[in-house]
C-alpha cells in the first residue's frame, strides 16, 4: 500500500514537475509556435525605418506594406521625397521594385538580392522568405535563459544546405509569446554577419507581434537598421489583384 | 699613313669584314627599332592612362582610393568648389576635371549589362581625354548642354550586347551613396569606340548634372583630375597640393597623388627601363664578342706581317693604333648603316604602320593601350645607336690590338 502511494506520489510529482518545466517543448516545436505568431493570413502595416550609418547621416523612410501569407508582399515608400512612391513587390520568390519618376519596374535579380532594401540592413533575401525560414535548418534545444526579464528559450540552428546564407542561428524566443527577442546570424566559419532585436510586443488580432526591430550589421560594424511598425491590421481582407506588376504601374 | 693601311687591310678580307660589318649594323639596327618601339607604346600607355583614369595627379578622399574597387559613393571631396578654387589659379594647371565614378546596371529591352559609369564635366574631358574623337555614332555634349536629360554616351561593346542605339533609352539603375537603389530612364546620345577593351566594355560616360539626379549628389565629385604643362613635375606638384590643402585646414582626408603612383606606373616603367638595358647589353655583349672575335682572326692572320714591321721598325704603339683604326672605320660603316637602316624600319615600318594587336587585347581589361602598337622614332635614337656601335667596335677592337702590339718580332716572323 506504502509502495503504491509512494508510486502514485512520484508520479504525479514528476508530471507536475516536468509540466513546470516546459521540458516537452522540443526545439522543433517552438519554432513551429514562433511561425504561429508571425505568419498572418494577411496584414497591413505602416511602419518607419531609420537606417544608421556610420559613414553618412541617419534616413528615415516611411512606408506602408501588404501581404498575403508568406507569398505575396507589396511595400510602398510614403517619405521622403525622392523615396515617395517606389513600390517593391513579392510573388513567392520574385522580387521587384517600381520607380515612379521613370515609371519603370525592375525585376531584383542576382547581386542586388543580397543587398538591403532601399540601402537598410535588411536585405530583399532576408524579407523574401516563402517557406518557413527554420525549414532550412535542423535545430536543438540549448538551455533556458532570462533576458530582458523574460523567461527564454535558446535555440541554435544549422543550415541543412550550403545554399543558405546564414548557416548558423541563434536565437532567444520568448518562453510566453514565443518571439524571437533576439537572433544572431552566422556564416558557416562562425562569423557573426547580423544582429536582429525586437521589442514593443504587441497583442494583435490573436498574435504576439512585435513592433520594433533592429538589424544591426555585425559584419562592417558600421550600420544597423530600425523598423517601427506605427499601425497594424492582421487578418483583414486584403485583394489579390494589389499583387500585380499592373498594379505596381497605378499611382 | 695609319688610316691608309687600315683601309687596305679592311679591303684584303672581305669576307670576314662584311661579316663584322653585318653584325654591327644588325647590332645599331635592332637597338634603334628595340628603342623606338619601347618608347612608342610605353608613352602611349602613360598617355592613354592619365586621360582616361589618372590625370597627371589625381585628388580623392583616403578612404574612397583604398575601397575603389567597389566604388563607394559615401567617400566623395567635400567642400570640391573649395577645393577646385585652391588648384585652379595655379600656373602648372592646363585642366581640372572633377568626376564620379559609379557602378550601374543598364537595361534595354530586357537585356542588361553591368557597367560603370563615369559622370564627368563635359567640358573639361573633352579637352584632355580622347573619347570625343573616338564617338562612332551620335555626339559629344556641347558645351551648353550641361544641364540635366542630357542622355548617355555608351561604349561600342556595350551598345552591341544590348542592341542599343542613338536615341534609344535606356534605364539606368544605380546603387546611390546611401546604398539604396534610384533608376532612372536617358537616351543614348552617341556610342563611342576606342578599340580599347577597357573603354569599349562597360562604360558609359553621363554628365555631372544628370547624374547628381541619379545619385543624389549635388556639387560633389568622388575623384578630381588634373592635367598639367609638364607631367614630369607631377610629383612635385602633389606635393605642393598636399600642403595647401592642410594649410587652408581643407579636408585632411584627401589624398593627392601623381600618375607616377597610380597603377603602379612609376614602378613598372622602372622595370620596363631596367630590363630594356639588361636586353640591349645583352645583345651588345653578343656583338661585341663576334667582333672582338673576328679582330682577333684578323690580327692572327697577319702575324707574319706584323712581325715585318716590327723589325722594320714600327713602334709597337702604332702597331696598337692602327688595329684600333682599323675599328673604328669598320665601326663607323657599321654603325652608319645599322643606324639609317634602323631608323627607316624603325619610323616607316613599326611607328608609321604599327602592329595590329587588337586580337590580342580582347580580353586586356585594365590595360589603356591602343590596339594598334607603334613606336616612336626620333633622331636621338640614331645618335645614340651610331655612338654606341663605334664604341662597342672599338672597346672589342681593344684586346687584340694589345695583343698584336705585344707581338715579339723574332716569333711572329717564324710563323709563315
Amino acid at each position: 500500500m506504502n509502495k503504491t502511494i509512494t508510486f502514485i506520489f512520484i508520479a504525479i510529482g514528476g508530471i507536475i514537475a516536468s509540466r513546470c518545466l516546459g521540458a516537452d517543448l522540443t526545439a522543433e516545436q517552438i519554432l513551429r509556435k514562433i511561425d504561429d505568431q508571425m505568419l498572418t493570413k494577411t496584414s497591413y502595416m505602416e511602419a518607419e525605418m531609420t537606417i544608421i550609418s556610420s559613414d553618412s547621416n541617419p534616413r528615415t523612410l516611411k512606408f506602408k506594406a501588404y501581404s498575403i501569407g508568406r507569398d505575396l508582399a507589396l511595400m510602398e515608400y510614403t517619405a521622403p521625397a525622392r523615396e515617395k512612391g517606389i513600390k517593391f513587390l513579392r510573388r513567392e520568390k520574385t522580387m521587384w521594385l517600381y520607380f515612379p519618376l521613370a515609371d519603370r519596374i525592375r525585376q531584383i535579380k542576382d547581386h542586388m538580392l543580397r543587398e538591403g532594401m532601399m540601402g537598410s540592413d535588411f536585405s530583399y533575401e532576408d524579407a523574401s522568405e516563402t517557406e518557413s525560414v527554420y525549414d532550412h535548418y535542423s535545430s536543438n534545444l540549448v538551455g533556458q535563459e532570462k533576458f530582458r526579464d523574460r523567461n527564454v528559450y535558446i535555440l541554435e540552428l544549422t543550415a541543412k544546405d550550403k545554399e543558405v546564407t546564414y548557416q548558423k542561428r541563434r536565437l532567444w524566443v520568448d518562453a510566453e509569446w514565443f518571439v524571437p527577442l533576439k537572433e544572431e546570424l552566422f556564416a558557416k566559419s562562425g562569423m557573426l554577419l547580423k544582429e536582429l532585436q525586437m521589442w514593443d510586443v504587441k497583442t494583435i488580432g490573436g498574435h504576439y507581434y512585435p513592433t520594433t526591430w533592429k538589424m544591426i550589421n555585425k559584419l562592417t560594424g558600421t550600420s544597423s537598421t530600425e523598423l517601427t511598425i506605427v499601425d497594424i491590421k492582421i487578418d483583414i481582407p486584403v485583394d489579390e489583384k494589389l499583387f500585380s506588376l499592373e498594379n505596381l504601374k497605378r499611382r | 699613313m695609319i688610316f691608309k693601311l687600315s683601309f687596305r687591310n679592311i679591303y684584303r678580307n672581305k669576307r670576314r669584314t662584311i661579316l663584322t660589318l653585318s653584325t654591327i649594323s644588325f647590332t645599331v639596327l635592332a637597338s634603334i627599332v628595340f628603342l623606338s618601339w619601347m618608347k612608342g607604346i610605353v608613352d602611349n600607355w602613360i598617355d592613354n592612362s592619365v586621360r582616361f583614369a589618372y590625370g597627371h595627379v589625381k585628388i580623392a578622399h583616403k578612404e574612397y582610393i583604398k575601397k575603389e574597387r567597389i566604388l563607394p559613393l559615401e567617400f566623395s571631396v567635400r567642400n570640391l568648389s573649395r577645393v577646385m578654387a585652391e588648384i585652379k589659379n595655379d600656373k602648372e594647371v592646363t585642366i581640372i576635371r572633377q568626376r564620379i565614378k559609379f557602378g550601374a546596371q543598364l537595361e534595354f529591352q530586357g537585356k542588361t549589362s553591368d557597367c560603370l559609369g563615369m559622370a564627368v564635366n563635359t567640358a573639361a574631358e573633352r579637352r584632355s581625354s580622347r573619347i570625343q574623337k573616338t564617338i562612332i555614332r551620335g555626339n559629344y555634349w556641347s558645351d551648353d548642354q550641361s544641364g540635366t536629360g542630357q542622355g548617355i554616351l555608351i561604349g561600342a561593346t556595350t551598345a552591341k550586347e544590348l542592341g542599343v542605339d542613338v536615341s534609344d533609352e535606356v534605364t539606368v539603375l544605380a546603387r546611390t551613396a546611401d546604398f539604396s537603389p534610384y533608376l532612372l530612364v536617358y537616351k543614348v546620345r552617341g556610342i563611342f569606340k576606342t578599340g580599347m577593351v577597357s573603354l569599349d566594355k562597360g562604360l558609359f560616360y553621363i554628365n555631372l548634372a544628370d547624374a547628381s539626379d541619379l545619385l543624389n549628389m549635388k556639387d560633389s565629385a568622388n575623384e578630381i583630375l588634373i592635367m598639367l604643362k609638364d607631367k614630369d613635375k607631377a610629383v612635385e606638384f602633389a606635393a605642393k597640393i598636399t600642403k595647401r590643402l592642410h594649410t587652408t585646414g581643407l579636408d585632411g582626408n584627401l589624398k593627392v597623388i601623381p600618375w607616377q603612383e597610380q597603377g603602379g606606373m612609376g614602378k613598372m616603367i622602372r622595370i620596363m627601363k631596367v630590363m630594356m638595358g639588361i636586353f640591349i647589353l645583352i645583345i651588345a655583349i653578343v656583338a661585341g664578342l663576334t667582333i672582338l672575335n673576328t679582330m682577333m682572326m684578323s690580327v692572327f692572320e697577319r702575324t707574319h706581317e706584323i712581325g715585318m714591321i716590327r723589325a722594320l721598325g714600327m713602334k709597337r704603339i702604332k702597331i696598337l693604333a692602327m688595329i684600333i683604326s682599323e675599328s673604328i672605320v669598320i665601326g663607323v660603316i657599321g654603325s652608319f648603316i645599322g643606324g639609317v637602316s634602323g631608323s627607316a624600319v624603325a619610323y616607316f615600318l613599326f611607328e608609321k604602320v604599327g602592329i595590329d594587336y587588337s586580337k590580342v587585347m580582347e580580353s586586356a581589361q585594365g590595360w589603356y593601350m591602343d590596339p594598334i602598337m607603334r613606336g616612336d622614332f626620333e633622331p636621338s635614337q640614331f645618335v645614340i645607336g651610331f655612338l654606341a656601335g663605334v664604341f662597342l667596335t672599338v672597346i672589342s677592337a681593344l684586346y687584340p690590338a694589345y695583343r698584336a702590339s705585344k707581338m715579339k718580332p723574332v716569333k711572329a716572323l717564324r710563323v709563315i
